[in-house]
């Protein structure tokens, strides 16, 4: 993990564990006002694809794990493209250059982060599980017992959704969010 | 797991990034190992003590180590006597 995010081209210390549990939080912060905006938009219907979107761009500026950029170096330990391109995901043409050219195996992780990586994926994805057995059962449940309780079956048609949705977006963020709330302290070290 | 990573790197004016590049590791990575937060695999234990020229047992113990000077004076000193 780096200790330093590159946010327009202005390199920001994120040593202290602190500040990467803040960060976090206020990731998942924006993710859920975001959930709960987009459901009383539209029942998260068609706008859902929206968050996923929103979800991906965290990956992308901040959280890392799949690029060059954000503070996890990439999990699938490629080298990324060489030269400077616009990221995609910026419309209208504008050029924000959010990263550096990264230095030779800066985006390699060792034997620790790779360790790390493995048991925050399998962590991550045991809860994910677990939440979706949950609500799998509950459906259950609560097709059985829409004869009697014609409000539960429709209560749980319309929370299917956005359940599968957070789960989406669980699923693409919360292995790093886990990687950057347990990395222990690292204000100490200097580089030189 | 304890270790002498830091007295050695300091005793030989190594710096975290010049020790980390020399065994394709992190820098944090070499905090950590000083820190004792992390016990390193075989192969980065065997990568340390070739990087000093020293035996494992010379960088790795399970118990406490003894101060270096302890080490040397104290034996120093039995000899004496």
């Amino acid at each position: 993990m780096r200790a330093e995010l590159m946010v327009l081209g202005r390199a920001v210390n994120l040593s202290r564990q602190g500040q990467r549990r803040r960060l976090v939080i206020g990731i998942y912060g924006v993710l859920a006002l975001t959930m709960v905006f987009l459901g009383w938009v539209d029942l998260w219907r068609p706008s859902g694809y929206y968050l996923v979107f929103l979800a991906v761009l965290m990956n992308h500026f901040l959280l890392g794990g799949y690029g060059r950029s954000g503070l996890v170096r990439p999990f699938d330990g490629k080298a990324p493209r060489q030269q400077n391109m616009a990221s995609p995901l910026i419309p209208l043409g504008i050029y924000l250059r959010l990263t550096c050219a990264l230095p030779e195996g800066d985006w390699r992780s060792d034997e620790r982060e790779t360790a790390l990586r493995d048991r925050v994926h399998y962590q991550a994805y045991q809860w994910i599980s677990a939440a979706l057995g949950a609500v799998w059962l509950l459906s259950g449940w609560a097709t059985a017992k829409s004869s009697s309780l014609p409000a539960l079956r429709s209560a749980a048609e319309m929370l299917l959704y956005p359940v599968v949705l957070a789960s989406v977006v669980l699923m693409l963020t919360l292995p790093q969010a886990m990687l950057l709330w347990n990395e222990p302290e690292m204000a100490e070290f200097e580089p030189e | 797991m304890y270790n002498r990573i830091a007295v050695l790197r300091a005793e030989r004016g190594v710096s975290r990034q010049q020790l980390a590049d020399a065994l394709g590791i992190t820098y944090q990575t070499i905090g950590f190992l000083e820190r004792g937060d992390y016990g390193p695999s075989l192969k980065l234990a065997f990568g340390l003590s070739e990087f000093f020229g020293l035996p494992i047992e010379a960088i790795f113990s399970t118990r406490p180590f003894q101060p270096l000077s302890e080490q040397i004076y104290g034996s120093r000193n039995q000899e004496r006597h």
